[in-house]
């Protein structure tokens, strides 16, 4: 998979370049916005990381100029400007994620991931059954070795989430956006707690292990 | 300078446009009665000639000189001239030195007249009327002097009379714009002292005259508020990050320091390493917080208001944390009706509020204590709640706690940023709401108050 970085800093892009290869991506780094935006025109890539303050032209004029030409490729934004109005912005523009600086770099890997394998939701589906595990999305029932299990609303959306994306790690800010709707670092183990829950009712009692801690980068779950 | 300048200029102004225009009504006023008297003169001197031609036709031309005589005995400054011309003598008589007679009314000039050589004032304008008689002829001039006098006369007291008004419209005028120009000068000043540094210098407000001058000073004096607090929040932005991140930088550091020390007598660096990371997330969380407070309180960024369901959003709230708060062996109960209630306010700070104050009951309370959140509403008064049994807030320290980085326990603790309440208390602030902290015997009892608006 490419991905095109553009990012000014150059030790930042050493470091996240790095990563990205060690992580089996071929990458091409650009300083500034205007390389990025003749790069991208002229080689076709999977997905766009670009930092928000870029010289020439920033990274939302960018992200707006590839979208008037048409080009749909998913963009993801790295900034340090990270209040929801600037979230907002940016999404606005275009892009698909936005992650605010500094991160970890398992967060940006996993958030590459979901982006990439983006699942297609198809509208018909309407069960899911992956693991053992069954859940009915209409009649909200889950059931494992035909056991039915019953979950609150909050661990139904969480098991949904996790199922949906299967093999891939969730960050907790992911999680805690997707199913709380919380853009700020809480102070509290929520995603844990809930997580631990989950487990407590889907895996426990199968002696399974279905939703898996990524040690310092998330969960997954495991089909 | 600017005062002086300002308002003599007004003063001037006023007081020549006062002249200008009175002079053009002295001046139409002087030209009617000019005329009116130049009128009145030929009138005068028709009338006397017929007298002397009435006179001549039945007393005959003794009588005639007779009255000549009298008349000029009256008049020996030589404001009336008259001269008779007797065809049966062929003669003249009079004093009026004209040698061609004739009839009707004429304007005539003399340029030099004897009997007038004292009269410097005289101008040689007379005006005549002659009449042509069977027997003579008579001519009777009159000196327009008068008229001349009349309207020196007329516009000499106008004259007069403008010049006092003129020095009245002046001091008026000039005390006026004075007032005007002293308020001007008191906001130039303050603009001065503004830029000079100063920024708690105000505009003086009088209340007497409600006019652009006291508008724009009120304006001034409103942006200069927003611009004092924007500038303090800068500033408490630079000092809170100078006093809390240092502290974890220095710690940072210090471990670094260890780790590069150590490097290579075969301790494992690994631990020490990802507690620099945690401790690396902490700092970032606390810059997080400080700017996002700073935002918030200083208004750079549009919050939007919408009308939200508060009930729904405090259940939420309560799912999420409920396991949370049974796992550290602490028991979160709601208590809220299932119905709509909504306010104006923003979804994600409004969140964030709520779930700050729960977090503070969970880090605030020993295991087993006991948190209600609850949603009340009274006609218009809508109260989200959280209440707690725990060892609660000193009434002393109540006004403490919602500074920043004001903590009760001098002991920090590692994941609190003691911005917490600050952040609940700015949000509060922002949303109009009032934030109240009472004694909840024993425990806390946070109260959030929105009147809820009509829409």
């Amino acid at each position: 998979m490419k991905i095109l970085y553009a990012e000014d800093d150059s030790d930042t892009a050493t470091y996240v370049s790095h990563g990205l290869k060690e992580a089996g991506y071929q990458i091409d780094v650009v300083a500034d916005g205007k390389q990025a935006i003749a790069l991208a025109t002229m080689h076709r890539y999977d997905i766009y990381i670009l930092d928000r303050m870029l010289p020439s032209v920033d990274g939302l004029s960018a992200v707006k100029s590839l979208r008037m030409a048409k080009d749909t490729t998913p963009v993801i934004f790295l900034s340090g400007l990270g209040s929801v109005n600037n979230r907002v912005d940016g999404l606005k523009a275009g892009a698909d994620d936005y992650l605010v600086k500094p991160f970890a770099m398992s967060e940006l890997l996993a958030r590459i991931e979901a982006i990439a394998r983006r699942p297609v939701l198809k509208q018909e589906t309407t069960t899911l059954s992956l693991g053992g595990v069954c859940v009915d999305l209409l009649s909200r029932e889950v059931h494992r070795l035909g056991e039915k299990i019953t979950l609150n609303p909050k661990e139904f959306a969480l098991l949904v989430y996790l199922m949906q994306r299967p093999n891939r790690i969730q960050t907790k800010s992911m999680i805690l956006d997707a199913i709380w709707d919380i853009h700020f670092d809480p102070k509290t183990s929520i995603v844990e707690t809930h997580i631990s829950r989950l487990r407590a009712k889907i895996d426990k009692p199968f002696g399974t292990q279905n939703i898996q801690t990524s040690h310092g980068a998330g969960y997954c779950f495991k089909a | 300078m600017l005062r002086l300048s300002s308002s003599l200029r007004f003063a001037l102004i006023i007081t020549m446009s006062f002249v200008v225009s009175t002079w053009l009504a002295t001046y139409v006023a002087v030209s009617i009665q000019s005329k009116e008297l130049k009128q009145r003169l030929f009138q005068d001197t028709e009338y006397l000639a017929r007298t002397l031609a009435n006179n001549l036709s039945n007393h005959g031309v003794i009588a005639l000189k007779k009255q000549i005589d009298d008349q000029m005995s009256f008049n020996q400054d030589g404001s009336i001239l008259i001269r008779f011309w007797d065809k049966q003598s062929n003669s003249v008589y009079g004093t009026l030195p004209l040698a061609t007679p004739f009839s009707g009314p004429t304007v005539i000039n003399i340029p030099y007249l004897q009997s007038s050589t004292e009269n410097e004032e005289n101008d040689g304008i007379y005006y005549a009327y002659g009449i042509d008689m069977p027997n003579g002829k008579i001519v009777v001039a009159r000196s327009g002097r008068w008229v001349t006098d009349t309207q020196e006369l007329f516009s000499q007291s106008l004259m007069a009379g403008l010049g006092c008004a003129m020095v009245v419209i002046a001091m008026i005028a000039f005390l006026l714009t004075q007032k005007g120009a002293r308020r001007l000068a008191n906001i130039d000043s303050v603009l001065k002292l503004i830029a000079s540094g100063d920024l708690s210098a105000r505009c003086q407000i009088s209340g007497a005259s409600k006019d652009e001058l006291h508008i724009v000073a009120i304006r001034i004096n409103s942006t200069l508020d927003k611009l004092e607090g924007s500038i303090s929040n800068l500033q408490q932005v630079s000092m809170d990050i100078a006093h809390d991140l240092r502290r974890p930088l220095t710690r940072l550091r210090l471990r670094l320091e260890q780790v590069l020390q150590n490097n290579g007598t075969n301790q494992p660096i690994e631990d020490e390493i990802s507690h620099s990371i945690v401790e690396l997330d902490q700092l970032s969380a606390t810059f997080d917080a400080i700017l996002h407070l700073a935002q918030i309180e200083s208004g750079s960024q549009h919050v939007v208001l919408e009308p939200i369901d508060i009930s729904a959003l405090c259940y939420d709230i309560y799912e999420t944390f409920e396991p949370v708060f049974e796992d550290s062996g602490r028991r979160l109960k709601l208590s809220c009706s299932t119905s709509i209630i909504t306010i104006n306010a923003n979804y994600s700070l409004l969140q964030q509020a709520i779930v700050n104050l729960l977090e503070n009951a969970l880090r605030h309370t020993p295991p087993g204590s006991n948190t209600l959140l609850s949603l009340q509403q009274e006609t218009d008064i809508i109260s989200i709640i959280v209440s707690d049994d725990g060892p609660g807030i000193p009434k002393h320290e109540r006004e403490n706690v919602l500074k920043r980085f004001y903590q009760l326990d001098e002991s920090r603790t590692s994941d609190s940023t003691g911005l917490g309440l600050s952040l609940v208390s700015a949000i509060i602030h922002r949303h109009e709401a009032e934030l109240r902290l009472l004694d909840n015997e024993p425990g806390l009892c946070v109260q959030l108050i929105f009147s809820s608006s009509p829409y």
